[in-house]
């Protein structure tokens, strides 16, 4: 059984692959400072004591998905590379790091456009900073794309965003416009007036419009669509440009003609007559996507393929159409409006539950956020053993510990989590805060509502109050902050120098 | 107007009266010129008065008490009332008509006069004097008086309808988009839309955003009925600019953070419910009710006219009044034809309703039309998707184009054509009638300011016009016929010296895949089969063509090739195969003659490219002459076929050694009979307007010729565009009759 596994895991091409992208988390301030020559990735921040990116990683397992590529920045290469080794997924990963761009900042499209070639099926793409929740499948995504895999382009998350979010600054959630299971029509635009398309209505008639929801940035997207990116080369953004831009799709009819024939191939369309007429096409369809066939057979249907779209690609139509007055120079113009299929922007809506929480740790508030929501649900596995933890010290259920972290006599931990080697001195107070790994928190501290980056060292009796630290920073003893972030050492001095 | 204290003081509840305010005033002139001698509400609808069907679906839906608010017209609407079964005893509504003075110029003002004259006691139901409906408005007036105790605030539920985009019922020259509250239904947003200017992009304001999603409907039909409370009347009185009750008065309440009153949509669910706005939803709902759409109110139940009618399968409805069917005649399915009406020998009437007493002729065929009472079709008559008003007197051979509307009383001279979307009326000047209702530049001055009355929105609104706009992104919903769109007129009579279809099979004419193609050729297969007289297989012919909108150069193909087809080869001996083509021509040379009239040298081509690319070709020269014998071409003709550049061919080709034979001919000709030729003309230009035969000049130049009624010698006169430089050469042609 193991054995046909291994088999079929190496030698079929999967379904689909997912790209995750990993950038440089630039919003999240002062966590991702590098500390010393050792750079912090985004993507290995410590949410409820677990890297980051392995919440995308095992959502990807979870849905059977067997292969990963994590696109990052040149200098995340290694520190990614480790942590995948170190926990070695079920999932075959590769990391590339996505070369600074010649023409301009780097942005997702071009990413993507540079990795094109590393493409080679549909594709799920998402960003390492997304953290699902419970109860939220990849699979049901990737079924409604099973569902209708000719019609749909792309098919993308959006949740419903949390209150707080909702009330947050800075970033207006965008207009959206759908109807059941297909995203119509996005903007990001801060207009008083939303607008909407007229040959949307009249292709649908109705459709609702929001401002609750949020694109999580997980897509999936068919391999056509990379065909696209070159012929438009203003998209800057998957969020902002592309996705808007396949949804006009659905209805525009200029932007159809342009764009059908690079997104859908007229031979791979899998209609009744194609079927039927050539059973070649269906047979291989069937064997493309099957796991357990032997190499022979792929062989073959690659084989046949290249073959497939001269003659079997105009009989059927020229059959049908042409027969009776024989005129084949109009045969192109023809069967554009029948087969071309509907090239749909599916959409699945996360509705937000009561203590279940999804999002993306793209900004400090939002990781701040999710940590904390993280702790109330309260898993278990986030707890280490009693080892390290005087026994007098109290840790209330809803935060989380690392087995290798100390902590003092008489020191409180409440709604908060602890991550590895960190040291904790006696009588501190730590209140919904987030301490990374290798910390060390002196004696009589009192911490609340702060992150704590890796590293950090605060001295004794020092009071921190809605404070984020950057990695390394080291905070001296007895000084009390409220509200900054200290970014570094020297910066720490200054202000206590202030004090 | 001071606003009535006592209106608002509608205390009793429990035992209320449901009052219904009808505006039998349309204020705009979309049905003009059948609208010139009495009120929109009044022009039958399946053979009843519109108002009837108001009064009918009224008493449907619980209404007990009705103002009629009239204008134009009072006495003719009041003594409509008068005499129908409303003002019986017996009648469940009771129906008061009330005289809107000539101030009032709009919905709004009409409104306003509603409160000044007091009549309302509480929440009522405002309708059009031109809708039709089955839902049960009085569950709507329920739902609404419930939500007025929870909100005092709730002024106006609207009664839409879920329809497709490009319902029929729901034209593109006057839609709109509603934005609700998923969930309450309340209505927040209102805009409507024109087809012309297109709307590019609805706009929405954000703030309605907050705390909510919203539900953006462009698939709603306005059924045109609502229900108000007493306050819509008063804040009519406020908002002293509003005109239209949606576009004005809606968008008004909405966007107003001052007023704060809330407006709700109710769905009619299964219920049908439309407003006759425009010649095209004319149309539209006519054929609901005979598709029994809209059942109770179908025409052999409880017909608003009092008719009787039997329902026969295929939704076909006959008067049991009088009618009388000649054995020949089809009625094909969706046709309700009205007492007293005699539809004689071979006419065919498809989709269409005829009023009473109409009388239809041999040969005439009537599709998807509006026939009103006493109208008289002539032979050979043909009517494509028009409304003719009552007493309206077509004489034989008359082609009338779809989209037209017929005044009352006109008559139109035999022969006559006219062209699509015309609007004809007895007696002089149309345009001072017409309004804007003309898709005509000059008449936008009359509304300025109305983008829903201009000339290029109101052919969105035109009977038969297919309203689909090239802009649109998605045509794949609507029907692809893109003619609706233009006024250019399809020339179907027009001569067409290029239909000869390239083709690599020169039989091919035989063979035509489409309907036009598969029937003349049947029609001309059955009559050789059948010896059938050559007129009628021509007629026949004729009115297929003209049905089919096919091109007068096909027919030609056509029945040369068969003809020649019929013909057999006798190689290597002149005289038999002359013989032969004697038998042939001789007998049915007077069909391809009486089809191909005035355009024989395109035939004689045809005949020589199909000679040429077949193995016909050494019969050339013996049917020539037999064509020649038969009198069927002169020397004149052959003189024109020989000077046409194409008939000449490349040298050496076949078609160069026919032209060459019949360059001989010709020589031939010269030499022979210089004098007799003349007297050999039949002369065809003389004898068309007298010939029963041939009922349309269709090749010849499009003259259509308008006669007054014989009461009023005035004469008719047309409004197209189009045409507007042949109008004058009628007049003359008029006057010069005259004298």
């Amino acid at each position: 059984m193991d054995l046909l596994n291994q088999e079929s895991k190496s030698r079929a091409k999967s379904e689909f692959q997912a790209i995750i992208l990993s950038g440089m988390g630039s919003q999240l301030g002062p966590l991702i400072a590098s500390h010393g020559d050792d750079p912090t990735p985004k993507a290995l921040l410590p949410v409820h004591n677990k890297p980051l990116v392995s919440y995308g990683l095992s959502w990807l397992e979870e849905a059977n998905i067997k292969e990963a590529l994590i696109v990052c920045p040149p200098s995340h290469v290694a520190p990614l590379t480790d942590h995948i080794q170190a926990t070695s997924p079920n999932l075959k990963v590769d990391i590339k790091a996505f070369e600074p761009d010649m023409d301009g900042p780097i942005s997702t499209v071009s990413i993507l456009r540079k990795i094109a070639n590393r493409i080679h099926s549909d594709f799920v793409l998402l960003s390492c900073d997304f953290v699902p929740s419970l109860n939220m499948k990849l699979s049901s995504l990737l079924n409604m794309w099973r569902v209708d895999m000719t019609g749909m382009v792309a098919a993308s998350l959006f949740y419903e965003a949390s209150d707080e979010a909702q009330k947050r600054k800075g970033k207006p959630p965008p207009t959206v416009t759908y109807r059941e299971g297909d995203i119509l029509h996005v903007s990001y635009d801060n207009e008083k007036q939303a607008q909407i398309p007229m040959h949307l209505l009249t292709k649908f008639g109705t459709c609702r419009m929001t401002r609750k929801l949020v694109d999580s940035h997980v897509y999936i997207f068919k391999k056509t669509v990379l065909d696209v990116l070159p012929l438009v080369p203003s998209m800057k953004s998957i969020k902002k440009d592309l996705i808007p831009l396949l949804c006009t799709l659905q209805y525009s009819r200029t932007k159809r003609r342009e764009l059908s024939n690079v997104l859908v191939h007229p031979e791979s369309i899998t209609t009744a007559e194609n079927v039927q007429e050539k059973g070649s096409i269906s047979l291989m369809t069937a064997l493309q996507y099957s796991t357990t066939q032997s190499l022979e057979i792929k062989k073959t249907a690659h084989v046949q393929r290249p073959q497939t779209p001269t003659p079997a690609g105009k009989a059927p139509w020229g059959s049908s159409e042409d027969s009776s007055e024989g005129n084949s120079d109009s045969e192109p113009e023809e069967e554009d409006p029948v087969f071309v299929p509907s090239l749909r922007c599916g959409l699945i809506i996360q509705k937000r539950s009561k203590d279940e929480i999804c999002g993306r740790v793209d900004t400090l508030a939002s990781y701040r956020e999710i940590n904390l929501s993280l702790l109330r649900e309260g898993s278990l596995d986030a707890r280490g053993g009693r080892d390290g933890i005087d026994p007098k010290a109290q840790i209330s259920t809803n935060s989380a510990w690392a087995d290798s972290s100390r902590i003092g006599e008489g020191s409180v931990v409440a709604r908060s989590s602890v991550g590895q080697h960190c040291v904790v001195g006696k009588n501190v107070k730590i209140i919904n805060s987030i301490i990374m790994e290798h910390v060390e928190i002196g004696d009589w501290v009192k911490i609340e509502n702060c992150v704590l980056s890796r590293h950090t060292k605060v001295g004794e009796k020092t009071q921190l109050k809605d404070c984020e630290s950057a990695p390394g920073a080291e905070i001296k003893a007895g000084a009390s902050y409220q509200g900054v972030s200290l970014d570094g050492t020297e910066k720490a001095n200054i202000v206590l120098g202030d004090e | 107007m001071p606003p009535k204290s006592t209106v608002k003081d509608a205390g009793v509840e429990t035992d209320e009266v449901l009052q219904a305010v009808v505006i039998a005033e349309s204020f705009n002139q979309r049905f003009q010129p059948l609208t010139a001698n009495q009120p929109r509400c009044l022009l039958p609808m399946c053979n009843a008065p519109l108002l009837d069907w108001t009064f009918e679906s009224l008493a449907v839906a619980g209404v007990h008490e009705v103002f009629v608010m009239c204008q134009s017209h009072f006495e003719s609407i009041q003594q409509a009332i008068q005499r129908s079964k409303w003002s019986l005893p017996t009648s469940p509504l009771k129906i008061h008509a009330k005289f809107l003075p000539s101030t009032v110029k709009s919905f709004g003002d009409a409104i306003r006069q509603v409160d000044a004259q007091q009549i309302i006691t509480g929440d009522f139901v405002l309708v059009s004097g031109d809708m039709v409906c089955n839902v049960r408005i009085d569950e709507m007036v329920k739902i609404h008086k419930e939500r007025r105790k929870v909100d005092k605030e709730v002024i106006m539920t609207v009664l839409v309808k879920e329809a497709t985009v490009g319902h029929r019922t729901r034209p593109k020259g006057e839609t709109s988009i509603f934005t609700l509250d998923p969930e309450s239904n309340e209505c927040l947003h209102y805009e409507g839309v024109t087809a012309v200017p297109s709307l590019t992009k609805a706009t929405i304001p954000k703030t309605l955003l907050k705390g909510r999603d919203l539900e953006i409907r462009y698939d709603l039909i306005d059924c045109g009925i609502d229900v108000c409370s007493a306050d819509v009347p008063l804040l009519f009185q406020d908002i002293f600019h509003s005109n239209d009750l949606r576009r004005d008065f809606m968008s008004e309440v909405l966007t107003s953070e001052l007023l704060d009153k809330k407006i709700y949509c109710h769905f009619a669910g299964n219920g049908y419910a439309a407003r006759v706005r425009d010649p095209r939803t004319y149309a539209a709902i006519s054929r609901d009710i005979i598709g029994r759409w809209c059942f109770p109110l179908v025409p052999d139940d409880n017909h608003p006219g009092g008719h009787q009618y039997e329902h026969l399968p295929g939704n076909r409805y006959l008067a049991r009044d009088k009618v009388m069917l000649s054995r020949n005649c089809k009625i094909g399915s969706n046709t309700l034809i009205g007492p007293g009406s005699r539809l004689n020998d071979t006419a065919r009437v498809e989709s269409s309703i005829l009023g009473e007493n109409c009388t239809i002729s041999g040969g005439a065929m009537i599709r998807n039309s509006y026939l009103w009472n006493n109208v008289v079709v002539g032979t050979g008559c043909i009517v494509k998707e028009s409304i003719l008003g009552a007493g309206v007197t077509l004489e034989s051979g008359v082609v009338i184009e779809k989209g037209c509307l017929i005044g009352e009383g006109v008559t139109l001279r035999a022969h006559s054509r006219i062209a699509e979307f015309s609007r004809v009326a007895v007696g002089g000047n149309l345009s001072s009638l017409d309004g804007g209702a003309e898709p005509d530049e000059n008449s936008d001055s009359d509304d300025v300011g109305d983008p829903f009355e201009s000339g290029a929105n109101l052919r969105y609104l035109r009977l038969g016009g297919t309203g689909s706009d090239a802009s649109e992104s998605d045509t794949e919903d609507e029907s692809s016929g893109t003619e609706g769109d233009t006024d250019d007129d399809v020339s179907v009579g027009g001569a067409d010296l290029k239909g000869d279809v390239p083709s690599s099979d020169p039989w091919v004419s035989l063979h035509w895949k489409d309907e036009f193609g598969r029937e003349a050729f049947q029609t001309i297969k059955r009559g050789v089969d059948e010896n059938i007289r050559v007129d009628d297989i021509a007629l026949e012919l004729k009115t297929l063509r003209m049905a089919n909108n096919a091109d007068m150069g096909r027919v030609r193909i056509m029945v040369v090739a068969f003809f020649l087809k019929q013909m057999p080869i006798i190689a290597g001996n002149s005289t038999k195969q002359k013989e032969s083509a004697q038998e042939v021509f001789g007998k049915w040379g007077g069909l391809i003659t009486t089809l191909c009239q005035g355009e024989m040298q395109m035939a004689l081509q045809r005949l020589q490219i199909l000679c040429s690319e077949t193995e016909y070709l050494p019969t050339f020269g013996s049917v020539v002459s037999i064509w020649f014998l038969e009198e069927m071409v002169d020397e004149d003709i052959i003189k024109k076929w020989h000077a046409l550049p194409e008939s000449r061919g490349a040298e050496g080709s076949n078609m160069n050694k026919l032209w060459r034979i019949g360059q001989s001919m010709l020589a031939a000709l010269a030499q022979g009979s210089d004098d007799d030729t003349t007297s050999e003309e039949t002369g065809d230009e003389d004898d068309e307007d007298e010939s029963e035969g041939e009922p349309d000049k269709a090749t010849a130049p499009v003259t259509p010729k308008v006669q007054g009624p014989p009461t009023g010698g005035n004469t008719a006169k047309e409004s197209d565009d189009e045409e507007e430089e042949e109008e004058e050469d009628e007049d003359s042609d008029d006057s010069d009759e005259e004298e």
